[in-house]
């Protein structure tokens, strides 16, 4: 693989060989898409999903790369490593070795698939990926999707530690990805990089929820005063 | 005696029924995907059947206690439908890595037609790649040929035969069947196909290896107790009470546990009901008292 997605999921796939479990690895090898192989869509999503059941539950409780493989994956592109289960970076492996081999004109539904069709492990696991991926900028409308899950794993995926939305987000977008953290009472420091996209509109209206609650006699979550503070 | 019903499409009966199987001691049952007695007209209602197997009934199931698993396939009868069959091909990977989804089945023939032949290998191949066994429907038509053609093709795939259950013997077809490594199984109707006491003999005559018996039971007259009937008319017969524990029990936990995802729990017993719980906002339950057994836990 010489592209960069191919690159990358070398590093990836360098760390998952370190620590998959000998059987699951075997069996994703025979699934990960070559360039000289044909790409089979319907078992490429049957490896995409049973990614989770045959690395979650063997390795995810004690996956702790080790600091080597944490700088790897950073210079990989990984940029919060330490959110990436074991079977989320096999899963991103199989989507960047998926679009080496696809037309670029078939990234976005590839990816849509996987996050539209899975379960909430696999959804989370595609959306942990989408900066990773070729173009990213092409994905915005499936994260901002996304966001709107009421299944709060899956607006974790896409709102904490991912450094996707302060990059591709726009702004009203990003706003409202803010809100639902406080909403959710999701510490604001997940948000990856908030400070660099705070804005005046933000401020509002965290400054408008701070009064809805003052008013109805409720705390105030401490992140809205940081809001505000470093609303440049 | 704690029983497998290894063939049972659950999704077209009772509640009624899951409370008498359960009462007459089944504590697990296989629910293999089949056709729902008229042909579907798209993908899209066999990825929704999909779904309830693993969702929607194996809740219901657990909700009186029986531990519910399925098998995924494109069945025989509509192989030969070109609207659906490559689409269900296409479909069904990520449905057969499910947790509970225990063997690729059923899958088999019917007409005994070209296009059953071909999606019959496609779906042998999809068992290897997803390290599954696989269970194979006999044709109620010419079933000695059928059974012929079925074990030609699994030998010419090379196919590991301990992974293989072929069902719906009769007195014709287990002599074959036992002749290879596969499984036999049976299923016990109420008119058709095999009965109690006939089934009762072959196990008097061929002795209980391997051999696998299931009621069967769909959206048409038949009985989800013919398991425990056969138990009885086994008994009856002089058969004995570890031969009839292999049958009932031991054999198809040694078959589909070859899947290495059949959790029958540490105990094997009935799972602790708790009918407080909902599956996704849906309770069985319309307005009766939950039953809570010691270690139902709400989740
Ligand atoms: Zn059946």
């Amino acid at each position: 693989m010489g592209s960069s997605s191919g690159a990358r999921c070398d590093a990836l796939m360098a760390v998952v060989r370190a620590h998959g479990p000998g059987p699951a690895l075997e069996w994703l090898l025979r699934g990960l898409p070559a360039p000289d192989g044909d790409f089979n869509r319907g078992l490429f999503f049957g490896f995409f999903a049973g990614a989770g059941r045959r690395f979650a539950r063997a390795a995810d409780g004690d996956f702790t790369p080790a600091p080597g493989e944490l700088s790897a994956l950073e210079a990989a592109g990984v940029q919060v490593p330490a959110a990436f289960r074991l079977s989320d970076l096999v899963r991103a492996a199989l989507l960047l070795a998926a679009t080496d081999v696809l037309p670029p004109e078939e990234h976005v539904g590839l990816v849509r698939e996987a996050v539209l069709k899975g379960d909430t492990d696999e959804r989370v696991a595609a959306l942990r990926a989408l900066s990773l991926l070729p173009n990213p900028a092409r994905f915005v409308e499936l994260a901002i999707d996304s966001c709107r899950s009421h299944v709060q794993d899956v607006f974790e995926a896409v709102a904490c530690d991912n450094p996707y939305p302060a990059a591709h987000f726009p702004e009203a977008s990003f706003n409202q990805l803010v809100m639902k953290a406080l909403f959710t009472e999701v510490p604001l420091d997940r948000v990856f990089d908030w400070r660099s996209r705070n804005n005046a509109e933000l401020a509002r209206m965290a400054g408008d929820y701070e009064a809805e609650r003052r008013a109805a006699g409720r705390s105030v979550p401490g992140d809205i005063g940081s809001i505000q503070e470093t609303n440049p | 005696m704690k029983m497998f019903d290894p063939h049972i499409h659950m999704t077209s009966r009772t509640t009624d029924d899951y409370a008498a199987m359960a009462e007459a001691g089944i504590v697990a049952v296989v629910e293999p995907a089949f056709w729902l007695g008229q042909p579907r007209t798209h993908v899209g209602s066999f990825e929704d059947y999909f779904l309830s197997l693993t969702g929607w009934e194996r809740f219901r199931a657990a909700q009186f206690g029986i531990r519910h698993f399925c098998t995924m396939a494109l069945n025989p009868k509509e192989a030969n439908n070109p609207d659906v069959a490559q689409g269900v091909i296409d479909l069904l990977p990520r449905y057969l890595e499910k947790d509970s989804v225990v063997a690729v089945g059923e899958i088999g023939f019917d007409d005994m037609t070209p296009e059953e032949d071909t999606y019959f290998v496609q779906q042998m191949e999809l068992a290897r790649t997803f390290d599954l066994p696989v269970l194979i429907h006999t044709p109620h038509r010419d079933k000695k040929r059928g059974t012929e053609h079925t074990i030609k093709m699994v030998k010419e795939l090379d196919f590991p035969e301990h992974l293989v259950l072929i069902d719906h013997n009769n007195e014709e077809t287990l002599p074959l069947v036992l002749e290879t490594g596969c499984y036999a199984g049976h299923s016990i109707y109420p008119h058709t196909k095999m009965d109690e006491v006939r089934m009762a003999m072959l196990v008097k005559k061929y002795g209980g290896e391997r051999i696998i018996i299931n009621s069967a039971a769909d959206w048409g007259v038949a009985d989800p107790l013919k398991v425990p009937k056969t138990v009885h008319a086994m008994r009856d017969l002089g058969v004995s009470e570890p031969e009839i524990e292999k049958i009932v029990w031991h054999n198809p936990i040694a078959f589909f546990g070859q899947s290495g995802r059949l959790d029958m729990g540490a105990d094997s017993e009935l799972l602790p009901r708790d009918q407080r719980e909902l599956f996704e906002g849906n309770s069985v339950l319309r307005g009766q008292t939950p039953v809570v057994d010691e270690g139902g836990v709400e989740e």
